[in-house]
């Protein structure tokens, strides 16, 4: 079954083609990781996906359904949320609140009751992060990492069917970047697709099912993890190409 | 009470505030009784209360980050569409305050229509834009509303078994700020206030949590139109007259920004008790230390007090009281 189905996409900016007729596609209970060196259009591809850019051309299909001209917050509640490369949650906001109303306007159908009920199930989503005990604090106050497991508890507040995780990583001690790969394990689990962009290429692959290797805004490798780092094209992309 | 939310529990500030908020109220209950005949008083009191409602629905609107430079629009289409609705059409004043609230409530749609996606300066020189184009209309709208001669004669508001006295319009003025502060509580504790703030702080990664900052522009403005406009239409039937100058005027816009930053703009209570202080303090003081030179005076203040205490005197309070954490 699929998901969520990009159909060639392209994005530009003035004379730069960011992305270039990019067709993918998402299954629920699965991650794709998304690699490429810098500037290969990851971001970019989650920003058309979540409705923060609109295309140049290409259509989105959600379930089915044409999603191109959807904005935002419609997106969001339809089930495709996304964590930010540069964390930015509401600073004045206690991480609760931030939490809260992604749950209050994310997910409508299931969402809570009320503001009260939202706060008491922001709690649990921030446990579920490890930052339970942090709460009732201010956002601005945190440092980078908790900022990117905040980041990923609104995310997740929403009821995301298709997650897309930009960057979580960065800023973690090994051991807690393996507690948010087991998290987004987790969420598999309960059927939800995700799609990673990291630069810890190693830990993105272990728990990846899937990679799909961008360059310069094109699709140039698909399939098995191991087999995508592998392929000539992805090398050339990473290293250039080799010495004659 | 609530835990750590956005009016934070744990400042004994939040306390202190409370207490004074009821003390206020109380106070406000009895001014009648207490000024006895003076009627001065009592219509000081009534124009206080008319600022409070004033600066309390910019304030609502501020939340969201918009900061407006044309309340008086929703102010005069309040006053204009109930002195032509009573005085033209013979409805019950009554019945023109709730319809011209509710036109003024249209207004703030239209402005949501028309502003709702800019922000920042752009918003507040839009809302500015809007409030001149609303006077200019009424100016030269001679056929409906006389021009700059105003409509005289404006019927006041009728009291079941009494005459309208000042204090009737005083009671009239309270109900309004107690149904607007009521609106004001309920939005800071609903779904609603939340979104607010998140669309003030960010608005893009608002909508990436599910808000449609659209419709909860929308709602905001209307709830602030509505309310500006109550008010306005009230002064109406206080003061029988109304004209394009006075109703449109740019104090009208600039007034219940400063009030509310004066008592702090992040607090329940602050727009209200800026707006006390600073009307009766132009009033009763500045005017007699300075006649004709106590815009000078008022003018001063404001700028000092702002300059010194950036999140009002409540801010100023909170800091002082207890409290990790500023307005938010």
């Amino acid at each position: 079954m699929v998901l969520c189905e990009v159909i060639g996409l392209s994005r530009r900016f003035g004379g730069n083609t960011a992305l270039h007729g990019v067709t993918l596609q998402f299954e629920p209970a699965t991650i794709v990781a998304l690699i490429g060196p810098n500037g290969s259009g990851k971001t970019t591809l989650f920003n058309l996906l979540s409705g923060q850019l609109p295309p140049s051309a290409g259509t989105i299909r959600w379930q089915g359904q044409d999603i191109t001209a959807w904005p935002p917050h419609r997106r969001c509640r339809a089930g495709i949320n996304r964590t930010f490369q540069v964390a930015q949650p509401f600073p004045d906001l206690t991480l609760s609140e931030n939490v809260a109303l992604g749950l209050l306007y994310g997910a409508p159908a299931e969402g809570p009751r009320g503001r009260r009920d939202a706060l008491v199930q922001a709690q649990d989503l921030l446990g579920e992060v490890g930052l339970a005990a942090r709460a009732q604090a201010v956002a601005r106050h945190l440092s980078l990492g908790d900022m990117k497991r905040l980041e990923l508890a609104m995310a997740v507040a929403t009821r995301p069917a298709l997650l897309l995780v930009d960057e979580l990583l960065a800023g973690q001690s090994p051991r807690s970047a393996q507690e948010l790969l087991a998290y987004l394990s987790r969420l598999r689990a309960r059927g939800v697709a995700v799609s990673l962009v990291d630069h810890r290429l190693q830990a993105l692959l272990a728990v990846a099912d899937r990679a799909v290797a961008l360059h310069q805004g094109r699709v140039i490798a698909e399939g098995k993890p191991e087999a995508v780092i592998k392929s000539p094209a992805v090398l050339e992309a990473y290293l250039g190409e080799p010495a004659p | 009470m609530r835990e750590g939310g956005l009016v934070g529990a744990l400042c004994p500030a939040r306390a202190v505030f409370r207490w004074a908020g009821i003390g206020g109220a109380i106070l406000a209950v009895l001014l009648p009784a207490l000024v006895g005949p003076r009627e001065y008083l009592l219509y000081l009191g009534t124009m206080a209360l008319v600022f409070s409602v004033l600066a309390q629905s910019w304030s609502l609107q501020a939340q969201a980050g918009l900061i407006s430079f044309g309340h008086a629009a929703f102010f005069g289409v309040g006053a204009y569409g109930s002195a032509l609705l009573s005085l033209r059409w013979q409805f019950s004043p009554w019945i023109a305050l709730a319809a011209a609230a509710l036109l003024a409530a249209a207004t703030g749609l239209a402005a949501a229509e028309i502003a709702g996606d800019l922000t920042g300066p752009y918003f507040s020189l839009t809302t500015l834009a809007l409030a001149e184009i609303l006077r200019v209309v009424a100016l030269h709208w001679t056929s409906l509303t006389e021009g700059a001669w105003g409509l005289v004669g404006i019927p006041g508001l009728p009291w079941i078994g009494a005459r309208e006295t000042r204090a009737a319009e005083y009671y009239a003025a309270l109900v309004m700020l107690a149904a607007m502060c009521g609106t004001s509580a309920w939005v800071q504790r609903a779904p609603l206030g939340l979104a607010l703030h998140a669309i003030r702080q960010g608005e893009a990664r608002a909508a990436a949590s599910g808000v449609d900052a659209r419709r909860v522009k929308r709602i905001a403005l209307a709830l602030s139109g509505l309310f500006a406009g109550g008010a306005g239409a009230l002064h109406v039937h206080i003061f029988h007259w109304v004209d394009p100058a006075s109703a449109f005027s740019l104090n009208l816009s600039v007034l219940p920004l400063i009030m509310a930053m004066f008592g702090g703009s992040g607090y329940l209570l602050g727009p209200p008790l800026g707006a006390v202080v600073l009307y009766l303090g132009n009033e009763l003081v500045f005017q007699r230390l300075a006649p004709g030179g106590q815009l000078w005076l008022y003018g001063g203040a404001v700028v000092l007090v702002i300059l010194a205490l950036p999140h009002g005197i409540l801010g100023w309070i909170e800091a002082r009281v207890g409290g990790p954490r500023g307005p938010v």
